[in-house]
């Protein structure tokens, strides 16, 4: 949590699209700010380059729960904990956002743009991570989905969910496992939310160990 | 249809139409329905809006996408029937509007909504309409992307409130968007006039707590009333220059003491600040983090028209005042003329004066140094630290944009790249290709494929315009989606066919709105609700207007479309038309997913693979890189499987199945 109170999130990779079927960065975004709901905290939150759906388009939220929080945006160096879906996307907004105080879970999955882009490698994004922030957690996420879920058709949400489950674990979130798992089954129908909370779970466990 | 989402109550919702929208986030739709007064839920300022139509008792509701808020229509889509509601997705934002003011002007509560540019479009049918009001109540959403992040600029709707003379709020988040919609109907339906609400990308997408109110019980009775309806001539005059002022007026007085409207100030303060909209949160925070106890401010939530009894108490005791809000100098302007008409000696300052930015978003450190500089007091904004590692970090990393695996518009975009270079108009200098908006134009200035680029519908124009203005040495070609080819297309069509005008056509149909989230068009044969209905079809359009050459093609079929498209070039005049249809990939695999459908992927067989990089060069699907060797390989957590790759490359190295 930051100095004044408000513990402030960031999520960071390519938006929900139809390559990427894990992926729904809001999910953690919306499963958050209703436990704040809940608890009655203030929550704001903002999407930056969201659009509902274009391909590979790097995308971030912004969140932010506490008493003060205010402003959707996170003041630049006030960043927490980051949520890193993607290493290239997630260490750019480290850079612009992120404290040196603060914690990152990078997905370890190497991107590789199209048109022969020149694109960092995750090792060496971690490194970079690693002289910015105080902590950074790599997670292999793709392995982990598998272990979750056999077909990635119905891996939507499972990733968000390591990684929630992941930030849980490290003690990095305001809430309690139990209120966020709790949101996850008023949110998802009963078959996703098992996959969901077996993810959340899975996630917890790697960080707690 | 699969289960896909339930509310709080646990009230499960089927419906085909959460396909498009709801099935990736469930959690959208989270209590939208309860009739739980006083219980907070967490929502984007896109839900809100819904939950506000419905406690506000909204019976038809209508929109053509465009982000920052195109989910609300789908949302009470799903719940239409139960609160008894019409919703439309129409083919554009004035047929939107008119189907909605008809409501309106008959005593129904309605909603109108659409992009900021949206209002432009609707704009035509808004000022006839406003001279009449309406006899129900009724709330215009004009949405807008400020910092265009995902639009083609970031534009002012401010001014319409001003124009048409409408009551304009302007939310600071998603609780005061549904509220501002519940008091919107209620004040219009009052007094007879529409309300704008203006919806940016600040509240849109925010994700904050919403205390809901109750749900009202009943519906309205449709009472087509005649006077509203006539409003021509003298009698629009009349309406425009003296009703309107009137109802303005009562509107006025009853500004100052709306909710939204906050005068925060003890009467001992120097300096005072006037703040709208997501930006009042920073001034809030800023005034928060610095304990500037000596600043009165003034939070307005209704923009038009000013709470002038509010505005004359701050300048009766400030001396200076500074204008904190997002987009135009607005309402910096009408406070300096609302200063000047009431001889308050006030230095108004904001953006007009430099102090704060023209244009995109604010930060926190933003609006700090402006307070700062306007206030003379020392803040303390600590330097970010390890500058140099981060400069370093933003240098490395590319900002890329690609379209999705699968994207049907790439292989449209290949097969005509590939076209031209075969007639021998492939340089940069030979050909002239215009996108239309949406994931069309994204996809071509992702394949750097994009010449020049306006507004939704005007590339058919564009090419006509070039034409009789002389370009005669290049084949050009005019790409348009399905839906922006039935929003601003047809007309162009037909004026290119009248006029003769030697041009090519590309409809990229998709099947819907793809970068908005998958709002059916009136091609697909279904309606917002759900409803089966009649289908357009494209080439049957083209054949009505005498297009002298129309071919449909899937795209997926990447040498039939290449055929295709060579063969419009060769034609060398006339008008040519090749429809490329092929449902977006992510439709495709959102449907599969319901189905639980196998599907195939793709893998190289490196034995055949020479390594020319065309897969990854030219046709850049995301899927696909290239390994450390040389030999392309295939990402399976990408691959959806559209075989397109395998046509694409020269030695046939991309086979379907495992390897």
């Amino acid at each position: 949590m930051s100095k004044n109170g408000v513990t402030n999130i960031v999520i960071a990779g390519f938006p929900n699209h139809a390559g990427y079927p894990y992926h729904d960065l809001r999910l953690i975004v919306e499963v958050l700010s209703q436990v704040a709901a809940d608890h009655g905290v203030p929550c704001t939150s903002m999407a930056f380059n969201v659009r509902d759906t274009f391909g590979v388009r790097p995308a971030s939220y912004h969140l932010r729960l506490g008493e003060k929080a205010r402003a959707p945006y996170i003041r630049a160096g006030e960043g927490d904990v980051l949520l890193g879906l993607e290493a290239g996307t997630a260490t750019r907004c480290a850079a612009e956002v992120m404290g040196s105080h603060g914690t990152a879970i990078i997905n370890t999955w190497q991107y590789h743009p199209p048109f022969l882009v020149q694109y960092p490698a995750v090792e060496e994004l971690l490194v970079l991570l690693k002289g910015l922030l105080k902590r950074v957690i790599p997670v292999d996420l793709a392995r982990l989905v598998k272990g979750v879920v056999a077909d990635r058709k119905l891996a939507q949400g499972v990733m968000e969910c390591i990684v929630l489950g992941a930030a849980s674990g490290a003690k990095l979130l305001p809430f309690s496992a139990e209120d966020i798992e709790r949101v996850l089954a008023l949110l998802c129908e009963s078959e996703q939310e098992q996959r969901l909370v077996a993810a959340f779970r899975l996630g917890s466990q790697i960080t707690a160990a | 249809m699969n289960r896909v989402a339930k509310d709080l109550t646990g009230e499960v919702i089927d419906s085909e139409l959460l396909l498009r929208t709801v099935l990736t986030n469930p959690a959208r739709v989270l209590g939208i329905t309860q009739d739980s007064p006083g219980k907070r839920i967490a929502m984007s300022g896109d839900v809100a809006i819904a939950r506000g139509l419905l406690e506000g008792g909204a019976q038809v509701v209508t929109s053509y996408p465009g982000a920052p808020a195109c989910q609300y229509p789908d949302i009470l889509a799903a719940v239409a029937n139960k609160f008894g509601l019409y919703v439309e997705w129409s083919v554009n934002e004035k047929v939107a509007f008119e189907v909605a003011a008809a409501g309106a002007k008959s005593g129904l509560r309605t909603c109108y909504g659409g992009k900021d540019l949206g209002m432009n479009v609707a704009s035509d049918s808004i000022m006839q309409f406003s001279y009449g009001g309406v006899e129900g109540g009724m709330v215009m959403i004009a949405a807008t992307d400020i910092g265009a992040y995902v639009s083609s600029g970031e534009f002012d709707c401010r001014y319409y409130a001003t124009m048409f003379s409408l009551v304009g709020f302007d939310p600071a988040g998603p609780q005061e968007a549904k509220d501002m919609i519940v008091a919107g109907l209620d004040i219009s339906e009052r007094l007879k006039i529409p309300v704008l609400l203006l919806i940016t990308n600040e509240v849109g997408w925010c994700h904050s707590p919403v205390q809901l109110g109750p749900l009202p019980e009943g519906r309205k009775v449709l009472v087509p009333d005649k006077i509203r309806w006539n409003m021509r001539g003298a009698e629009a005059l009349h309406a425009r220059k003296r009703w309107q002022q009137q109802q303005l007026g009562v509107m006025k007085e009853l500004a100052n003491e709306l909710p939204f409207n906050r005068l925060e100030m003890k009467g001992d303060e120097e300096f005072g600040i006037i703040t709208t909209g997501v930006a009042s949160n920073y001034v809030q925070e800023v005034k928060e983090a610095f304990g500037l106890t000596d600043i009165a401010v003034l939070k307005l939530g209704c923009f038009n028209p000013l709470p002038e009894k509010l505005v004359e108490k701050l300048l009766s005791q400030v001396k200076r005042v500074l204008v904190v809000e997002a987009m135009d100098p607005y309402i910096e302007n009408k406070i300096r003329e609302f200063a000047s008409l009431s001889r308050k000696a006030v230095e108004v300052r904001g953006k007009q004066t430099g102090d704060l930015p023209a244009e995109g978003i604010y930060t926190f450190e933003l609006v700090a140094i402006a307070i700062q500089e306007f206030t003379g007091h020392k803040l303390r904004l600590p330097a970010l630290d390890k500058a140099e590692l981060r400069k370093q970090i933003v240098d490395l990393v590319p900002v890329t944009r690609n379209p999705c695996p699968g994207c049907p518009h790439r292989a449209s975009y290949y097969a005509l790249k590939q076209a031209l270079r075969q007639t021998g108009k492939g340089g940069k200098e030979d050909s002239f290709i215009i996108p239309d908006s949406g994931c069309s134009s994204s996809s071509a200035s992702a394949m750097n494929m994009a010449s020049a680029k306006m507004n939704l519908g005007s590339s058919i124009a564009i090419m006509n315009g070039l034409r009789h203005s002389g370009v005669a040495d290049r084949e050009i070609v005019a790409t348009i989606g399905d839906s922006a080819f039935l929003h601003g297309g047809v007309a162009p069509l037909m004026d290119m066919t009248q006029h003769g005008v030697d041009g090519m056509v590309v409809i990229m149909d998709n099947a819907g709105n793809a970068a908005t989230g998958h709002q059916p068009t009136a091609s697909m044969g279904v309606t917002a609700q759900g409803w089966d209905t009649k289908q357009i079809n494209f080439a049957l359009i083209a054949k009505a207007c005498n297009v002298d050459f129309i071919k449909t093609v899937d795209p997926y079929s990447l040498k039939d479309t290449q055929a295709a498209m060579v063969e419009a070039i060769s034609k060398k005049g006339g008008q040519r038309m090749v429809v490329s249809s092929r449902e977006c990939a992510f439709t495709a695999l959102t449907r599969r997913k319901l189905e639980k459908a196998e599907v195939a992927l793709y893998y190289v067989n490196e034995e055949q693979c020479t390594g020319s990089k065309v897969c990854v060069s030219e046709f850049g699907c995301p899927a696909i890189y290239l390994k450390e060797n040389g030999k392309a390989s295939i990402e399976e957590q990408l691959c959806i499987g559209c075989g397109v790759c395998a046509e694409v490359c020269p030695s046939f190295a991309f086979r379907k199945g495992e390897a």
